[in-house]
């Protein structure tokens, strides 16, 4: 051993030292950022002595894996439980207001009863009609409000699309500089770090699976197996839908040229904000739009007028209700699309509100359908009286609409309301459920990969004694050298 | 194994407490305020299209007894009109005794013309816009003042069977049973149909009927055209308008003893009537409290489904302020300690 040994040992004590402090410096920095991982100087022994190899980072992929899920799941929860939130307005928002179509169809019913009760009164005539408008303008704002929704997931469709196309390329430059970096042995832990953050952002629009590749390259593919990337981006496709009605279908979603949205098909990807805005735009709201549709037909159904002829030949037209204009009565039991949104009060009940105790509001006060026995006297209630009991009446209502099938139009209509405001519980319970999920698994992500400010405080205390032991080191070997120049001088 | 903790995830957990305790707080603070439920339908689920057919239902009871109010006012002015009918018949019947026993007719005339004049008026009693005795045909008075197309129709009757007028000198020649038969006959048969609606009567129908709660439809009113009112105005006519000063005193008796059995069988016939409206009223009394006593359950349900236990609500509220106020001192606690802040740099 001589004293130029122990001088290259201070000096290599010292640049150790100073480099760990630079990776200190560096945590301490990035405690903020959440993307950003603890980095770990790694420190090896050469000939004996002190130096640092490389930067390496804490990283946990596990943890990172259900991250990536958790973030899908959420953001799926949260597509289908925002979708709902605006479905429900077509309830009213509280108690107080009453604008649901059972509350208005209550209102319908007591405005048809207090004109039974005084058929000489054109007042009452003038608000049972005005209650019946009433109902058709909900039925038709709650039916905009269901293609509103649709036409926004559709968007929304677009947006997560393009995001993800936008991720995608930015992954492949990050990958790249990853891939080279490890080759040649450069600090890649930033842009690991990136990359992982790259991940947690593509996870929320889409479920993804990734898979490792040669010199910490990634490829990624859909949670159904569809690859995303691999080398290249492979392009994500969508066609979106200009205008929505009840009758509009919207396109698949395609990846690497495969639709990966397609209900029952094994490619379809099982999570992501996509899944939510699919599942909203494709099921969620059109079956809501066919329970208003039913609603419509029910009531047009109801309100029908028949031949009141002896011997009946004509058939039966629309009468206070009708479907845009049309006097068709639609047939019980399927499905009628859009039929919420055209239905309205037959015009000539509007401007002649009598005909709703007389009947012949199709006929514009024309036989066969009229059923005043003598039409102008003022007594007349049978008419008001059997529409009151025909809103009690059972009708079929299609299945597939999945609020019953035998029911009377008021019972189908609250049950419609149980319907979505099952749904509603059930997306709100899964919408939290999956954020307390996803804060869960970033909080442990973080505690694993994540900076301690305390902790590296310490690691710098520890540093700086080093440094400083390193500097008296080299003070005591100067004035050693300093003692053995004065003998020989 | 050793724990760590990431700085961020220390100072990030009370922050993400403090804000899902503030949204909670304000659903709380909506409770508390108006005591329903803040979001009904997230938190009744399937059960708010149940709420709101309670809700529905409690308002169509309502409106249900209201409504009713409009059939009780019609029907009491019915109840109105026929016991001044009848009470007019009844002063009517004792004349005609009185007459009948003591042979005087003189004043009779007279009487009647006031009394069926007062008829004609009663049964056209009117309730906000609708003649409560037309039927369905409310809108138009039911009866036509006698002095129309009903005096007409007698003077012609009296015409074709007899060959003169009511006031001829000639009337005096009428045997009793010739004025039986026409009493019984031609005369009748003018206040029974088509005579009956082509010269008296405008309304339509037999009564109307009104339902007074689900499924139960009451009679609401009588028409007109009962053969009872028929009946009284023959009684009435044939005293008013058959020239009775003109008669010879048998065929007087006859004319008297007809009329006082039309009128005796025209009170039977009232009270019947009388009778019917009056079960209708008791019915429409128990149907109203029966539909108040559904709507107190009705609105009872639907308020144990909306509303919000008042003194749960206050505990929640005061738990949530004090969990935050614990998140602020929290946040606080853990800002001062830190290693930097120990560190004599």
């Amino acid at each position: 051993m001589t004293l130029s040994s122990a001088l290259n040992g201070a000096i290599a004590g010292l640049s150790v030292a100073s480099a760990q402090i630079s990776v200190v410096s560096r945590n301490i920095a990035n405690q903020s950022n959440t993307s950003a991982t603890r980095k770990i100087a790694n420190v090896i022994s050469v000939d004996g002595l002190p130096a640092v190899a490389s930067i390496s980072r804490a990283s946990n992929t596990a943890l990172l894996g259900s991250l990536l899920s958790a973030n899908s799941n959420q953001a799926q929860q949260s597509a289908i439980s925002n979708a709902l939130t605006q479905l429900q307005s077509t309830l009213g928002t509280s108690s107080s207001d009453a604008t649901s179509p059972t509350a208005l169809m209550g209102q319908l019913t007591d405005a048809l009863q207090n004109y039974a009760d005084a058929p000489q009164n054109t007042a009452s005539a003038q608000a049972a009609v005005t209650a019946a408008s009433n109902l058709a303008s909900s039925l038709n704002s709650a039916s905009a409000t269901v293609q509103n929704v649709r036409e926004q997931a559709d968007a929304g469709i677009v947006n997560s699309v393009s995001t993800i196309n936008s991720l995608l390329s930015q992954f492949g430059q990050v990958n790249q500089t990853v891939v080279s970096g490890t080759a040649t042995g450069a600090d890649v832990t930033d842009a690991l770090d990136q990359r992982d953050s790259l991940l947690q952002q593509l996870s929320s629009q889409i479920g993804i699976t990734t898979v490792a590749g040669a010199n910490n390259g990634l490829e990624i593919f859909t949670d159904s197996g569809v690859t995303l990337f691999d080398q290249t981006a492979s392009p994500v496709t969508f066609t979106p839908v200009a205008a929505f009605s009840a009758s509009t279908q919207g396109n698949a979603v395609y990846a690497d040229g495969v639709p990966i949205t397609v209900p029952g098909s094994s490619l379809s990807i099982h999570s992501g904000a996509l899944v939510g805005l699919i599942s909203v735009r494709d099921n969620l709201a059109p079956t809501y739009q066919s329970q208003l549709d039913q609603i419509a037909s029910g009531l047009i159904t109801d309100f029908q007028e028949t031949d009141q002829s002896a011997s009946p030949s004509q058939p039966p037209q629309a009468g206070l209700f009708n479907n845009g204009g049309s006097l068709t009565v639609p047939s019980t039991g399927v499905v009628t699309p859009a039929l919420a949104a055209a239905i309205q009060v037959a015009a000539s009940a509007t401007s002649n509100p009598a005909l709703l105790r007389d009947g012949g509001i199709s006929s514009n006060g024309a036989a066969p359908y009229v059923y005043n026995p003598v039409p102008g006297q003022t007594g007349y209630s049978d008419r008001l009286n059997q529409l009151i009991a025909n809103l009690s009446q059972p009708l079929a209502f299609d299945p597939s609409a999945g609020a019953g099938t035998q029911a009377s139009v008021t019972d189908y209509a609250s049950s419609s309301a149980s319907w979505l405001g099952a749904q509603v519980n059930q997306a709100s319970t899964a919408a939290s459920y999956s954020t307390a999920v996803q804060s869960t698994a970033s909080t442990a992500l973080s505690n694993a990969t994540g900076v301690n400010l305390d902790n590296e405080l310490s690691n710098m205390l520890a540093l700086e004694q080093s440094y400083q032991a390193s500097t008296k080191l080299l003070n005591t070997v100067n004035t050693l050298y300093t003692s053995l120049f004065a003998v020989i001088q | 194994m050793l724990n760590s903790v990431s700085t961020y995830s220390l100072f990030a957990a009370p922050r993400n407490a403090v804000s899902d305790l503030q949204s909670k707080l304000t659903q709380a603070e909506t409770e508390q305020t108006t005591g329903l439920l803040a979001d009904p339908v997230q938190s009744l689920g399937s059960q708010i299209g149940l709420d709101e057919q309670l809700q529905s239902q409690a308002s169509t009871l309502a409106n249900t007894q209201s409504a009713n109010g409009i059939v009780q006012t019609s029907l009491s002015i019915s109840q109105n009109a026929l016991s001044a009918i009848s009470s007019d018949a009844q002063s009517f019947v004792n004349s005609l005794v009185t007459a009948q026993s003591s042979g005087d007719v003189s004043t009779l005339q007279t009487q009647a013309q006031s009394f069926l004049s007062s008829f004609t008026s009663d049964l056209n009693t009117a309730s906000a816009g609708a003649y409560v005795f037309g039927g369905d045909n409310s809108s138009v008075a039911p009866v036509a003042d006698y002095s129309g197309a009903p005096q007409t129709a007698t003077a012609a009757a009296f015409q074709t069977a007899f060959g003169f007028s009511q006031s001829s000198s000639q009337a005096s020649t009428i045997s009793a049973s010739s004025m039986q038969s026409f009493l019984s006959g031609p005369f009748a048969s003018l206040f029974s149909n088509p005579s009956w609606s082509a010269n008296w009567s405008q309304a339509s129908g037999t009564g109307t009927s009104a339902v007074i709660s689900p499924g139960q439809s009451v009679p609401s009113s009588v028409s007109a055209n009962q053969s009872t009112f028929g009946e009284l105005a023959s009684a009435y006519t044939s005293i008013a308008d058959l020239g009775i000063n003109n008669l010879n005193s048998s065929t007087q008796q006859t004319v008297v003893t007809s009329a006082l059995a039309r009128a005796n069988a025209a009170l039977a016939g009232i009270s019947g009537m009388q009778t019917t409206l009056g079960i209708s009223q008791s019915q429409l009394t128990n149907a109203n409290s029966q539909l108040q006593a559904q709507s107190t359950l009705v609105t009872n349900w639907a308020s144990q489904l909306q509303g919000v236990d008042p003194y749960q609500a206050a505990t929640t509220l005061t738990d949530l302020t004090t969990q935050i106020e614990t998140a602020y001192g929290l946040t606080n606690q853990i800002a001062k300690l830190g290693l930097v802040n120990y560190l004599a740099i």
